[in-house]
């Protein structure tokens, strides 16, 4: 079953890694997500809507994020989503990853 | 950062046109998820919009939403197949197991289920009523074509940004004086722009060139730009192979170095992969090739270019203004700051040197609309685009009115099914199911229609702008045919949700159906006529005064004999042919040459030819000899440049005096030859052969003769006044080669051509055309707006009168069982026909009367494409309204004969049947 939510060592998606990692600052709600991430990578990865609350949603059901009230009241209730111990863990393991290919490309040379 | 700009009137339409839409797609998702978040994405969306609509233009704007838009609807159908292979799943695991109510619980599977079963009735339901469908789809899909077709042509001609990197901060800078307006800029105030501008943060001038190569068998002329050096800079763009120009090229007594086009390169140097480095003669002059720009980079865009090449620009000359100027906006600046910041160093300039800059400010404005938007063209384009949106209105008319007669027929249908336990919002999806369905078939018609209309278009013989060769059915305008067909489906299915109520209640059940039978379904009926009259009323009209447009222009004199003349262009170089005398005598070899050839009876050559944009063009300012200087300036006139034998060419008559000889050459007394305008203007009655004009250029000219005018600009623009001198007082390098021919002058090119290569066989000639051919071209854009718009005409007049047929046939099929009882009562079958085609007519004059008043309103914006015909022209309004009061004549008068004749007792049964 493709549902099963263990972190796994494949790469994450760059809307996934990014939403998660504007998570790790605190709270956030969706749109504030889309804008920050469109903002950090200069609009390299860019969100739509459709795409936004597409990666919430799973996120969501896959135990990574966790909603929560509004801090303060507006007009519209906003929704609030924040980092689970479980979406950390995804992204340190995801991390490691990165950090082991990385050397893996020193080693090598690629890069220096 | 840049400043809270308010947001213009344009994007807050756009904002809430694609809120509008956002909420259709999120239709799109299973509605477990809509609920639980579509309020969200609806707002992430606005708050996107408002944001881009804060910091950029409209176009920016509307790229951004449709990409959301795009994005929430792509997203929607994801989730909506996500959750049913999870439905499908859950069920497969759920029948190993006992049946539990829970499973039959409606859930999201369920309702998409409905969905499908929706399309499969709507598809029943249509397949019962096949001319019905066949009907509604036609009209649509050709309404839908006429409309993607004409939207193709905006959005490549206008909406398409310019193909360099951030285009959007790119500003076109040009000299204004306080009279005459535009004005090219002088090298010198460029530099003084450039040292002091803050908010340009980059300027580059360049102006057109035409360089004779010479390489190979056969000179070549190029079509090429001379431009300052850091034109790359400003453009951002980069060497294929090479470089760009750097600041040292392009230096006074520095090495000349040239840019090559890719298409040049591949084609003209075959795309030789060390041509770097290598010399190219250009003007007699070598050139050292830098590097060969990147496949399909032009500059200015929407030419095709040899050539760049990098030019001194010597800031000593003040008064030459000779250079365009293309410029970056500085991080954060404003075209209005730029203006502002501009004219007011022009104005530091004007005290500076008031001699040539007192009178001269300077305009700025986005590139984008400058060299594309500005163009001649888009409005005629905009105005087409207007006729085509009535076109769709015209077409949804009728579609109601189809839509409305259908629904009243299933009224018994409809109710039955909500007796049996369909809801409201069941019978409302079914019927919307129908018309999306029909919607979808037409934008499918549609665009076929459109990839049809987009080749002709593209290989029209005689094309008013060259971007229309590039025309094409691109994602952009697929997304807007599947829009306007969403649109279109959405709009109809609404149709029957009031209606739904009676459905609900099964008063349908009871009542026979009868949409005109009620007064109020009379009136909508009635305020289709009415609408539909208008719209096809002011359609015609249009097309009507454009049509007359052309006929004018077609029958307009001229001032030359326009057949059996070929005109070619000769460029010779300053660098070859240094001295005037040298100049005379080759024009004078090459027309000896060229009368040599059988079967042409004379030849001469203009400085520029009537009709044709090639050529030198300019106006001088003039004082007769012995009056006062005029208060407030000298009057200007074109100074043209001729051989003796023009006038004769071109048929062009004189009306006094003589024309030039072969006396008048640089040591005789300069003469000179003015046309009409000027001679009407100066000297009104009396007669001006043997005054003097005295010009900037040789000083007094004795006037030994009045010519013809002749419509040189274009077969609309007034002749403007004009003064000729004789080619050897006033030698030009770049001259109009004209020919008069015994018979087909097109077969005169080559022996044309080979008589000039017999006076200078490394001479190039270039952009032969007959004036039959140049005539043609200039009223390519009058042609083609009467050709569409007649058809678009033709086409709303064909659905107008269906439709009125179609509703007055309807309400008399309605009112038979009222006719029957009053015939049986004793009234006679005229009285009938008097009573049926009265308010026929009054419904139809009703729609007359709003569609002239419409038409005064509207016809004044078409103002600028018509010639010879006022926007209110009494034949073409008066003519128009009479055919449309024969149609409604007609389609009111055979209805109601097929309803006298049918028999009283028959007609009372139908009536409670």
């Amino acid at each position: 079953m493709d549902d099963v939510a263990t972190p796994e060592p494949t790469a994450l998606s760059p809307v996934v890694f990014h939403t998660l990692l504007c998570l790790v600052d605190g709270e956030m709600h969706g749109y504030a997500i889309a804008q920050t991430v469109e903002e950090r990578t200069g609009g390299t990865v860019k969100m739509g809507p459709g795409t936004l609350y597409g990666a919430l949603h799973r996120l969501r059901e896959g135990g990574y994020i966790d909603e929560c009230g509004a801090p303060e009241s507006g007009s519209e209730r906003r929704r609030y989503y924040r980092l689970t111990a479980q979406g950390r863990e995804t992204l340190e393991a995801d991390g490691a990853r990165l950090e082991g290919e990385v050397q893996l490309l020193r080693a090598k040379g690629v890069i220096r | 950062m840049t400043g809270v700009r308010p947001i213009a009137p344009v994007c807050t339409a756009l904002c809430g046109i694609g809120a509008a839409l956002c909420r259709v797609a999120l239709m799109l998702y299973p509605r477990d998820f809509r609920r639980r978040h579509g309020g969200q994405i609806l707002s992430a969306y606005r708050a996107a919009a408002a944001r881009e609509a804060r910091r950029a233009g409209a176009l920016r704007l509307a790229a951004r939403m449709s990409a959301d838009l795009g994005d929430v609807a792509a997203n929607g159908v994801a989730e909506r197949w996500l959750e049913h292979r999870k439905q499908r799943r859950t069920r497969r695991h759920a029948a190993l197991q006992t049946p539990t109510l829970a499973s039959r619980s409606p859930g999201v599977f369920e309702h998409m289920g409905n969905n499908f079963r929706y399309v499969r009735l709507a598809l029943r339901a249509l397949r019962r009523q096949p001319m019905f469908s066949v009907v509604v789809i036609g009209t649509l899909g050709i309404a839908i074509g006429a409309n993607v077709v004409i939207f193709s042509v905006v959005k490549r001609v206008i909406l398409d940004p310019l193909p360099y990197d951030d285009s959007g901060r790119l500003v076109w800078i040009n000299s204004s004086h306080t009279e005459t307006g535009f004005t090219p800029v002088s090298a010198a105030d460029l530099a003084d722009w450039k040292a002091a501008s803050e908010t340009v943060a980059l300027m580059a001038g360049y102006m057109h060139w035409s360089y004779t190569y010479t390489e190979g068998d056969e000179p070549l002329d190029v079509a090429s730009m001379r431009v300052g050096p850091n034109l790359f800079e400003v453009l951002d763009a980069e060497a294929h192979i090479g470089r760009v120009f750097s600041a040292d090229d392009g230096i006074a007594g520095g090495e000349p170095v040239a840019i090559v086009a890719h298409e040049f390169w591949r084609n003209g140097l075959g795309g030789n992969p060390d041509i770097l480095g290598k010399r190219l003669v250009l003007d007699g002059a070598s050139h050292t090739v830098v590097g060969v720009m990147p496949a399909g980079f032009e500059f200015p865009p929407q030419t095709d270019n040899g050539f760049w090449t990098a030019i001194a620009q010597d800031p000593e000359r003040r008064a030459e203004r000779t250079h365009l100027v293309i410029g970056r906006l500085a991080d954060g600046a404003t075209i209005e700051q730029a203006d502002a910041e501009l004219n007011a160093i022009a104005a530091d300039l004007g005290r500076e040197y008031p001699d040539t800059n007192r009178l001269y400010g300077v305009q700025v404005r986005s590139a984008h609309e400058a060299l594309i938007v500005g163009a001649t063209g888009t409005d005629a384009i905009l105005i087409l685009f207007g006729a085509v949106g009535f076109l769709l209105l015209i077409a949804c008319t009728n579609v109601t009115n189809l839509m409305l007669a259908r629904l009243a027929t299933r009224d018994r249908e409809m109710s039955l099914r909500a007796a049996l336990g369909a809801g409201k919002g069941h019978l409302v999806r079914q019927f919307m199911g129908e018309t999306l369905l029909l919607a979808a078939a037409g934008g499918a018609v549609g665009t076929a229609i459109a990839f049809w209309g987009v080749e002709r278009i593209r290989t029209m013989p005689q094309l008013p702008l060259d971007r229309l060769q590039q025309l094409r059915l691109d994602s952009g305008v697929l997304l807007f045919a599947l829009l306007l067909s969403l649109a279109i489906g959405v709009g109809f299915g609404l149709l029957p949700v009031r209606r739904a109520n009676r459905w609900a209640v099964a008063r349908g059940l009871k009542e026979s159906g009868a949409a005109a039978g009620t007064a109020r379904g009379r009136r909508t009926l009635n305020s289709l006529v009415v609408t539909e009259v208008a719209l096809s009323l002011v359609l015609l009209i249009g097309a009507g005064l454009l049509a007359k447009t052309f006929a004018e222009l077609m029958s307009v004199d001229v001032g030359f004999g326009r057949d059996n003349l070929l005109a070619a262009n000769v460029f010779i170089p300053d660098t070859l042919y240094p001295e005037d005398h040298q100049q005379v005598a080759f024009f004078q070899q090459a027309i000896e040459e060229i009368e040599a050839v059988p079967g042409i009876l004379s030849a001469a050559a203009v400085s520029a030819l009537p009709m044709e944009h090639a050529g030198i063009d300019f106006s001088l300012p003039y004082r007769v000899e012995g009056r006062p200087e005029p208060e407030g300036g000298r009057a200007r006139a074109q100074y043209r440049v001729a051989t003796a034998g023009y006038f004769q060419t071109m048929a062009v008559p004189l009306l006094r005096g003589r024309t030039f000889t072969d006396a008048d050459r640089d040591d005789a007394p300069p003469v000179m030859l003015i046309n009409e305008t000027l001679a009407k203007r100066e000297f009104a009655a009396s007669n001006p052969v043997g005054e003097s004009l005295n010009i900037p250029i040789g000083g007094a000219h004795e006037i030994i003769g009045v010519v013809r005018d002749v419509r040189h600009y274009g077969l609309s623009a007034d002749p403007t006044p004009e003064m000729y001198i004789p080619l050897a007082q006033g030698p030009f390098g770049g001259m109009v080669i004209v020919a008069r021919t015994a018979s087909d002058p097109a077969a005169f090119a080559q022996p044309m051509k080979e008589a000039i290569f017999a006076v200078d066989p490394q001479q190039p000639v270039y952009a032969f055309n007959t004036m039959r051919g140049l005539l043609a071209a200039s009223v390519a854009m009058p042609r083609l707006n009467m050709i569409l718009s007649l058809l678009f005409a033709a086409i709303a007049l064909l659905l107008a009168s269906i439709g009125i047929y179609g509703v007055m046939s309807y309400a008399v099929t309605q009112r038979t069982q009222e006719i029957g009882v009053r015939m049986a009562l004793g009234a006679s079958a005229t009285d009938a026909v008097r009573s049926v085609v009265g308010r026929g007519m009054g419904v139809a004059f009703v729609g007359i009367a709003l569609g002239l008043l419409a038409s005064v309103a509207l016809t004044r914006l078409l103002q600028s494409q018509l010639f010879g015909v006022a926007a209110i022209d009494g034949m073409i309004f008066g003519g128009i309204s009479g055919l449309f009061v024969a149609i409604a004549l007609l389609a009111s008068y055979l209805p109601a004969r097929r309803a006298t004749r049918v028999d009283p007792l028959v007609a009372l049964r139908h009536g409670t049947e």
